[in-house]
């Protein structure tokens, strides 16, 4: 240690370099950490197709319907001026209203709106900014209202509406005040009635980023919690925790959309499971984490399953986030295949069926998947082999699923573009910034 | 760029985060230990390079006098005669093994270290969906944690990811503190005596701008990295107690004091020269020993005062 021995003398030079080091170290540092890194991007919204045009909600908070035959499009809800936020949910249109769910983060104080626009006037159906102080409640009620939801949380999923209740799952609320995650159940009714009124809320142990899946009245939804929950959406219903059907703690945290279709739940977790539950066994056994093999199964995926899966027939098409997607069997859990070519991206969003060109020789259209890549590009899957037949060549990733209608397929990129595509030879027809309506193509 | 980028993701960014998913599975699922645990490794496996830039500071100190005889050498030389100046001092530099820069080396690295942890938090514990869905890619397929997510942030009370101005007060006040504190303190261990006004002016200047300016941009960051900071800080004030022994800061200063580790460790290299122990240069050798001579009888001097009033207050 006779190196450490003291010092008598300092360099003006060295003195000075230690300074300008020291200061630039701390610039940088500062730089980096104003750069951010806390915010969403959103972008993750799929197109809707009406009659009237295909509604698409970007990034940017705005909701615009695009019309493809003129390549124009009309904003419905201008997002930047009332700062909605970034929008991951899919819209949720109904007849002449359109549902949107969105959040943005400053710093990490993040605010969330749902709003619900009427696609005639374009005017919101409720005041964003009274939503959750009605009026013509009194201050308890108020009060409570307040205590169960502010705009102070994260909202992923898109919104589902039964009846008159808006429901939609969000992370937690105000900070550290409501930890967890929650279904929010909002009274849908527009102005003058009570407008956005929160109905009853239900907590889970994480954030929801899935949207909530309504069948026979009840929602399936999923948490980071590792749960899957059956919630009664019952009328009358006082006490929250009596709206828990049932709940099944899978292996890892679920980040994805269930799938309900013919009394079985389908979903993955982030832990290279994919499940398929029996809701009728998941009735009976109420809470708890153990398989039913007789009527169960949980199938590897080789990866986190963020998407939400497919199905075609007997068949469940699973996509993994690193780009594998397999074809399992509904009845016996066993994969079919797997794709030969692994896809270059991410698989956030679902798949989309559709049919292929027709065959020369028989004039039979195949069932094609059309499947998302977040580094870009919509690859083509066939559904019987699982071979890799191409792809529609996007200009930037894809995080939404893609929407097929007639011979057109629609994709949202995650520069905020609408861009279609002929089913047939995979010719990009058009291409539309949802920002400003430019063409892009 | 592209390449830049995958160096940065492979060298850093996916050890970074791995280590950090690591402890958090083997420490309890508790990102607060494993904040403390990783920072305590660096620091430690930044010894070794800590020792190699002392010796570099050491070396480079001990051919000041032959670099300033050789600045009076060329003084009012012309410009072009002035040119062997830099050749002569390089020639030196290289004659005695000394790099000129190398006693930046720990720094250089920590820089990377504090980047990277500032990116890994938001990696590890992400506060975005694309966040999180990111991180899937970042994980080594062995690493167990990654059946784990999303971790949780919360530690003491404290939401390791939030920035340390949305904390709740007194906590987003008293982080800022305890960083700029810490790195007051690892300034005074290792503030030197200054040689002339100029350099107690920028010792001033060392001291007080830098933990005020770290304290200020504190505000801005996640709470994690404050976190790793102060307990970088006191992490080297424990190696510096073990390693190189005992050093009360509030007196060092205005003596001689020696280059610590925990000052190079903490990114902050110190600012002054070393003694002559192990110099090439015997005209140097002669002024430093004389140094040394005056600084042993001083401290003789001193001892033997304290020994004196000592047995006063006995008696």
């Amino acid at each position: 240690m006779t190196f450490l021995a003291n010092r008598s003398h300092v360099s003006r030079g060295d003195g000075r370099r230690n300074l300008i080091a020291a200061i630039l170290a701390i610039s940088l540092i500062a730089t980096v950490a104003c750069a951010g890194g806390l915010s969403p991007t959103g972008g993750w919204a799929a197109p809707v197709i009406t009659d009237e045009g295909i509604i698409v909600g970007d990034k940017n908070g705005d909701l615009v319907r695009v019309l493809p035959e003129t390549n124009s499009r009309e904003t419905l809800y201008q997002g930047e001026n009332l700062k909605i936020g970034k929008i991951y949910g899919t819209p949720l249109i109904t007849g002449t209203t359109a549902y949107v769910t969105a959040y943005d983060c400053k710093g990490n104080e993040c605010v969330a709106n749902v709003v619900g626009i009427d696609l005639t006037t374009r005017q919101p159906l409720w005041d964003r900014f009274k939503q959750y102080t009605p009026s013509g409640q009194d201050d308890a009620e108020r009060s409570d209202a307040l205590e169960a939801f502010n705009a102070e949380t994260e909202v992923v999923g898109g919104a589902v509406l039964v009846d008159d209740t808006l429901i939609f799952g969000t992370a937690e609320i105000g900070g550290e005040k409501h930890p967890g995650g929650h279904l929010i159940a909002l009274d849908a009714k527009s102005f003058p009635d009570v407008p956005g009124r929160v109905k009853w809320v239900f907590p889970t142990g994480d954030a929801v980023f899935s949207t909530p899946v309504v069948v026979d009245g009840i929602a399936y939804i999923t948490s980071l919690d590792k749960n899957i929950y059956a919630i009664d959406l019952a009328d009358g219903i006082t006490n929250v925790q009596d709206r828990l059907l049932w709940s099944f703690t899978a292996e890892g945290a679920i980040s994805a959309t269930p799938l309900v279709q013919d009394g079985k739940l389908y979903v993955g977790d982030l832990r290279n499971n994919f499940y398929s539950l029996d809701i009728a066994t998941r009735e009976r056994a109420g809470t708890g984490d153990a398989i039913d093999s007789s009527t169960e199964w949980i199938f590897d995926a080789n990866g986190w399953v963020w998407a939400e899966a497919v199905i075609e027939g007997n068949v469940v098409y699973v996509a993994n986030l690193g780009g594998e997607m397999y074809a399992v069997s509904i009845a016996t859990g066993q994969a079919i295949w797997s794709n030969s070519a692994k896809i270059e991206g991410q698989i956030v969003a679902a798949p989309a069926i559709y049919d292929g060109p027709s065959r020369p020789s028989d004039g039979k259209r195949e069932r094609l998947l059309a499947v998302p890549s977040g580094d870009g590009d919509v690859w083509v899957i066939d559904t019987i082999t699982g071979q890799d037949l191409g792809k529609f060549a996007t200009t930037s990733g894809v995080k939404s699923s893609p929407v097929v209608s007639g011979s057109t397929l629609y994709v949202h990129t995650l520069e905020g573009e609408l861009q279609w595509f002929s089913t047939n030879d995979r010719a990009r027809l058009g291409c539309l910034k949802i920002g400003n309506g430019e063409d892009c193509r | 760029m592209a390449f830049l980028g995958i160096l940065w993701n492979e060298i850093i960014m996916r050890p970074m985060v791995n280590s950090l998913a690591l402890l958090y599975d083997l420490l309890g699922d508790n990102f607060g230990l494993s904040i403390i645990v990783f920072t305590i490794g660096i620091r430690f496996l930044l010894i070794p390079m800590t020792m190699r830039q002392t010796k570099q500071m050491k070396a480079m100190s001990g051919l000041q006098p032959r670099i300033k005889g050789l600045q009076e050498k060329y003084k009012g030389k012309s410009r072009e005669e002035r040119a062997g100046l830099s050749r002569e001092t390089m020639a030196l530099y290289k004659e005695n093994g000394v790099n000129p820069i190398g006693c930046l080396g720990p720094m250089v690295i920590q820089m990377p270290i504090w980047f990277g942890l500032f990116r890994a938090l938001f990696k590890v514990v992400p506060p975005t969906p694309e966040g999180l869905a990111n991180l899937d890619g970042l994980f080594y397929s062995w690493n167990p944690a990654r059946h784990g997510v999303p971790f949780n942030s919360d530690f003491l009370g404290l939401d390791l990811v939030g920035l340390v101005s949305a904390q709740p007060v007194p906590i987003n006040i008293l982080l800022p503190v305890l960083v700029g504190g810490s790195m007051w303190l690892t300034q005074k261990m290792t503030m030197t005596k200054p040689s002339d006004d100029r350099q107690a002016q920028t010792n001033q200047i060392m001291l007080w701008m830098m933990p005020i300016m770290f304290g200020f941009f504190t505000f801005q960051f996640p709470t994690g990295l404050a976190f790793y900071i102060f307990v970088s800080n006191v992490a080297g004030f424990v190696i510096q107690y073990f390693v190189t022994g005992r050093q009360n800061p509030f007196k060092s200063s205005g003596v001689e004091s020696e280059p610590t580790l925990a000052a190079v460790g903490s990114g902050t290299t110190g600012s002054g020269d070393n003694d002559m122990e192990g110099s090439t240069s015997d005209a140097d050798s002669t002024v430093h020993s004389e140094d040394r001579r005056r600084s042993n009888r001083s401290r003789a001097r001193d001892t033997r005062a304290k020994s004196r009033r000592s047995r006063n207050r006995r008696r």
